[in-house]
């Protein structure tokens, strides 16, 4: 028989479910005012009875999935015990998709055209050059340690630890072999290069706001400092050959990134910085299943997303594959490599 | 001058292509000095990011523009804007000048725009675009 056994339930995993439903519950209320379940609708809409019922609808679909996330999660199925974390995560997220896909048909009879026009303003410049290097600092940093590993192998402890419990004492070590450290490197280095490629991607792939009232919008520039807080924090872990105790530096970091992310959620698409934020400029018919952005018509690598905080990358451009196939590569044998570690 | 904000606006619904509406506005900006010799226009991707279009539209419109002389390109670095000698007048693109405005302003007329509202916004756009040049120089 299947049901919740709190006791058993994985805490990590029933977390990571709580947070995601938690915030796909919010999401109605944290999306522009223009648009709902990824339609564009008129702002009058959002106000509405028809509006309240599909959000209602919609909700419990979303309080349905974390229930059925937290019974995955507890190891009531026993075919997938094992793997009832990340089954857990997948159960979650499928029934608030089915939950999600009926609140944006719902929605679909009440579609307005978005606006066509579109600005862009010549006197704003790039970037500037040092923020590229802000973004490709913890990746010298973490080529720098490769190479203090080459050279210094035999100072490096044997076996050292990687992972600390909350009473801040060792819980995991790993043997000192070209395999277990060079694994561990190149698994954080592919995260890195995942976030400096977000990070970077932000800043020059993105588009800029425009209008006076636009620029004041500071979401954006959190949102880009979110992600290099956690390419550093990234960063920071791979120094662990050396032998240095990052700890505390690590739990300033992530002090600082758990800070921005609820400022994000207060100023965000729907909070204080409502009336400043920018039109996403992208036409209904480019967001495939109202999540996934495909235009090939639009230069911009990334976009806003209309569901959910931050951005969404144009599957639309060539390049956006590429650059996905390059980054994934070196995460997919850095998880292959835990799975062999955790057996 | 350099430091106010130059805006171009597009209209993807228009009947005008998109490389024209941003060609046009920029040629209107340099006529009007809005940007000096040796300034920068972004790049090509970012112009193009901005606006939320294809890069070949807005490459399109910076080449349209480096042929009429306003700007040297620059791979990746953008276009500069170069000082252009005005060209000898010629006395069919002043025809064709006239003729596309009596037309334009037949066109605004018959859409219900009053005399005084077309003399205004004719003189308010000679204005930012001309501004005392060449006044009182007669024909």
């Amino acid at each position: 028989m299947i049901w919740l056994n709190v006791l058993h339930m994985n805490p990590v995993w029933s977390l990571v479910v709580l947070a995601a439903a938690s915030l796909e519950y919010l999401m109605p209320e944290l999306s522009r005012p223009g648009v709902a379940f990824s339609v564009t609708v008129a702002p009058e809409f959002r106000c509405s009875s028809r509006h309240a019922k599909i959000v209602r609808y919609y909700r419990r679909g979303v309080l349905l999935s974390a229930f059925a996330g937290l019974v995955v999660a507890s190891g009531s199925i026993e075919r997938l015990r094992g793997w009832d974390g990340p089954a857990a995560f997948c159960t979650q997220y499928v029934i608030f998709l089915i939950a999600f896909l009926s609140a944006r048909a719902a929605t679909m009879p009440y579609r307005v055209s978005p606006s066509e026009t579109r600005e862009a303003d010549l006197s704003r410049r790039e970037p500037p050059a040092v923020l590229a290097m802000l973004v490709i600092a913890p990746l010298l940093t973490m080529a720098a340690v490769l190479f203090w590993t080459y050279t210094n192998w035999q100072q490096i402890p044997d076996p050292y630890p990687i992972h600390w419990g909350l009473d801040g004492q060792p819980d995991l070590w790993i043997e000192r072999t070209p395999m277990h450290v060079y694994g561990v490197l190149g698994l954080l280095g592919g995260i890195a290069a995942l976030l400096a490629f977000f990070g970077y991607g932000f800043l020059f792939w993105a588009r800029r706001n425009t209008g006076a009232q636009h620029t004041r919008y500071s979401f954006p520039a959190v949102w880009i400092a979110l992600f290099l807080g956690a390419e550093y924090f990234v960063a920071a872990s791979a120094t662990l050959p050396l032998g240095l105790d990052i700890r505390p530096l690590e739990l300033i970091v992530l002090a600082i990134l758990t800070a921005s992310s609820l400022y994000l959620i207060v100023i965000g698409p729907a909070g204080g910085q409502a009336e400043r934020r920018p039109d996403d400029n992208t036409p209904d018919e480019a967001w495939k299943f109202g999540i996934f952005y495909f235009n090939p018509q639009d230069a911009a690598l990334f976009v806003e997303k209309r569901f959910g905080l931050g951005w969404t990358i144009n599957f639309g451009q060539a390049r956006a594959w590429v650059l996905i196939a390059m980054v994934l590569a070196p995460l997919g044998f850095g998880f292959a490599f835990v799975m062999s570690i955790a057996s | 001058m350099g430091t106010s904000r130059k805006v171009i606006r597009i209209d993807l619904g228009s009947s005008i292509p998109v490389y024209r509406q941003i060609a046009d506005q920029i040629r209107a900006m340099l006529v009007a000095h809005e940007f000096s010799p040796g300034e920068r226009l972004p790049t090509v991707r970012q112009v193009a990011v901005d606006l939320g279009v294809n890069h070949n539209t807005v490459a399109e419109a910076y080449r349209n523009l480096a042929e009429e002389g306003w700007l040297r390109l620059e791979r990746g670095r953008g276009a500069l804007v170069i000082s252009r000698s005005t060209p000898t007048p010629n006395p069919r693109v002043r025809n064709a000048f006239a003729q596309r405005l009596r037309n334009l302003i037949a066109q605004v007329r018959a859409a219900g725009v009053s005399p005084q509202a077309i003399r205004t916004e004719f003189e308010e756009a000679a204005t930012a675009l001309l501004g005392r040049e060449g006044k009182g120089s007669g024909r």
